[in-house]
């Protein structure tokens, strides 16, 4: 029983990062049709931020701050210099662009930072754990989890009672639409982008409070995992994507500790044998598209 | 369009006499006058690896972010099925019927191509039902899964330590004969009814269907065939770089084929040609300042990692913006040079 619910805890914690990042690929991708494989980057770039600046002995408040500053500026830099030229292109095309973007970022900061691993100086308080009996709750767990719905919550407010939020839902529906009704096309992208780079942000805090160390190859683990969350969860459907992204936590969790001996590094397989299997059987996903970006 | 016209297949075989005579020209180079071999064997690869590509996704308009799934398969078992079996015999957890054979190339090339095309079937038939951005999600996650299959299933692949020493039989005789081979395949494919039926359907599948084109069933041929010749070129690739690993067969690759299939044109067996030459030409001479400092002068660069994906991500970034239609366009080489020295018919109407 405690293992169940350690598992569980685990789950939820690991699926918080996963959720966090298909918010941002499925808002963008509602919005231009565009699947973002450097969303991964995004969390790459920073990992390096909060190692350049807990190096320099930044205080945590100042880390937190600044590298939710340089990932949001990062993805509308992505948005203006990459994506915008190729508006209106097909999926495919976007998708190798992004890839393209992907690669770019990964390969400048092996020439440009480091082709080494470094460890992340986080400060010492990200270790504590508390203990419920024999479950453990580790602090950054359980904070990335509190943040996480913190975020989908504020996110809600923000899409349902600002004019942008509401302009940003009605592109989801029907772009040209919303250009009709005098809505500048620019604005809503380049919001969309910025709010996946937040996000994007928070992920990267959260994940690297326990990962060992940051590399350039980081992000693409972990966008292919939002991925899944998204088609799981319904593509261009929101609430979708942080369920998606949930059951995929939870269901790697869980498959890893009762897979037994060779088959633990099936679990992803399997994952992705059943993202095909919905996309076959549910085309519109687990909870559906009909609401749009809600 | 082309018109289906009596002796097509002899027609469109004639047709890859420019592509299969450049081919041949690489070919002489290495073996007389002294061209690197390892070099041309492996853009003889890339052709095989593009023009299997470019089969399914220039002819259905669908572009396949898993074709490096099928080339894997043909490239660990053909890799298995030629490893000497001395050596065989230390894999732990090797089944059987991989650990004893010892075939000759030819018929580990074809098993390869085999599985791949197996793979194919079952994946097209669930696949290929879907449409637009549904399909081209799909495909990528067969790449995905294939990656993990490759990675975890070690008693088979060894997994992320990689498999080796794979025999070196990827001469520059062996790949030429197969690169041509798969440039007549393609062609034919492309001018047969099948090809014919598919490229309609990639204009407008709703028209296509209208008029009772099987949309899906064309589309699974192609992605079978497609699939196989993948497998071939995955044997041949195997055999050229002699240790393959996970890593050979997932993103990076994927992006550099993608790369070649775009660059040269996508709607052209030739343009594939063309694209795989200039990508070869990338990956061969930049591998060199690889892993090398370089000093600029007012700076020092101390490993370029990552240079070649470097200048792939421009190539295709140039392309992209300038002439989205790639290279060569539309028309093939053959029907180039025919209108170049044929006066212009006048126009019907």
């Amino acid at each position: 029983m405690t293992e169940l619910v350690q598992e569980l805890v685990n789950g939820v914690s690991l699926g918080s990062t996963y959720a966090l990042l298909a918010l941002g690929l499925a808002m963008v991708f509602s919005i231009l049709g565009l699947i973002n494989f450097a969303h991964g980057e995004l969390v790459t770039i920073g990992g390096y931020t909060m190692w350049t600046l807990f190096n320099h002995d930044f205080p945590w408040p100042a880390v937190l701050a600044l590298t939710l500053v340089a990932t949001t500026l990062a993805a509308v830099a992505m948005e203006r210099i990459a994506f915008r030229p190729l508006r209106g292109a097909s999926i495919a095309t976007l998708l190798i662009t992004s890839f393209a973007v992907s690669f770019f970022i990964q390969v400048s900061l092996q020439i440009f930072v480091s082709a080494e691993p470094q460890g992340i100086g986080v400060p010492d308080w990200t270790d504590t754990v508390w203990h419920a009996g024999d479950v453990s709750f580790p602090a950054v767990k359980v904070i990335t989890f509190a943040v996480t719905i913190a975020a989908v919550l504020l996110l809600t407010v923000f899409l349902r009672r600002t004019l942008l939020g509401v302009a940003m839902r009605a592109a989801a529906e029907d772009f040209d639409v919303v250009r009709l009704m005098g809505v500048r096309a620019n604005v809503v992208v380049v919001s969309a982008f910025a709010l996946s780079g937040l996000l994007a942000g928070v992920a990267a805090l959260l994940f690297f409070s326990s990962a060992p160390g940051v590399d350039s190859g980081v992000g693409t683990p972990l966008v292919i995992n939002a991925f899944i969350g998204v088609i799981l969860g319904g593509l261009g459907n929101l609430y979708g994507a942080v369920i998606g992204g949930f059951v995929l936590g939870l269901a790697t969790s869980l498959l890893d500790a009762n897979l037994h001996g060779t088959y633990t590094q099936f679990s992803q397989a399997f994952a992705l044998a059943i993202v095909v299997g919905i996309l076959l059987l549910r085309p519109q996903g687990l909870v559906g598209r009909t609401e749009g970006l809600t | 369009m082309t018109r289906i016209r009596r002796y097509w297949a002899v027609e469109s075989a004639l047709g890859t006499l420019p592509i299969a005579g450049g081919l041949l020209l690489v070919a002489v180079w290495g073996w007389t006058w002294g061209g690197d071999e390892s070099k041309l064997s492996h853009f003889f690869i890339n052709v095989v690896l593009v023009v299997a590509l470019q089969l399914f996704s220039g002819n259905s308009g669908i572009l396949s972010f898993g074709h490096m799934a099928f080339v894997g398969t043909g490239a660990y078992l053909a890799g298995l099925l030629t490893i000497d079996p001395a050596l065989k015999s230390t894999f732990v957890g090797l089944p059987h019927f991989l650990a004893t054979p010892h075939w000759y190339w030819l018929l580990a090339l074809l098993a390869g191509a085999g599985a791949a095309g197996l793979l194919a079937l079952v994946s097209g038939v669930a696949i290929l039902r879907l449409d637009g951005a549904s399909a081209v999600i799909s495909i990528l996650s067969l790449l995905l899964i294939a990656d993990i299959v490759f990675t975890a299933w070690t008693g088979v692949t060894r997994g992320a330590g990689g498999l080796y020493p794979l025999p070196s039989e990827a001469t520059i005789t062996h790949t030429f004969l197969v690169a041509v081979a798969a440039v007549l395949v393609a062609r034919l494919f492309k001018d047969s009814r099948t090809g014919l039926l598919l490229q309609a359907s990639r204009e407008d599948a709703f028209s296509a269907a209208s008029v009772g084109v099987a949309v899906r069933q064309y589309r699974v041929r192609a992605w079978i065939l497609s699939g196989m010749l993948a497998g071939a070129g995955g044997a041949l690739f195997g055999w050229w770089i002699t240790t393959i690993t996970p890593a050979n067969f997932f993103l990076e690759p994927t992006f550099a084929l993608i790369v070649m299939f775009i660059v040269g044109g996508t709607r052209t067996v030739g343009g594939a040609v063309i694209g795989a030459a200039l990508v070869t030409l990338v990956q061969e001479e930049l591998r060199n300042y690889e892993d090398r400092s370089v000093d600029l002068g007012f700076l020092t660069l101390h490993r370029l990692t990552g240079l070649t994906q470097f200048a792939l991500v421009l190539m295709i970034l140039v392309v992209m913006y300038f002439r989205r239609e790639g290279i060569l366009g539309r028309r093939e080489l053959d029907e180039s040079l025919r209108s170049l020295v044929r006066r212009p018919r006048a126009a019907p109407r």
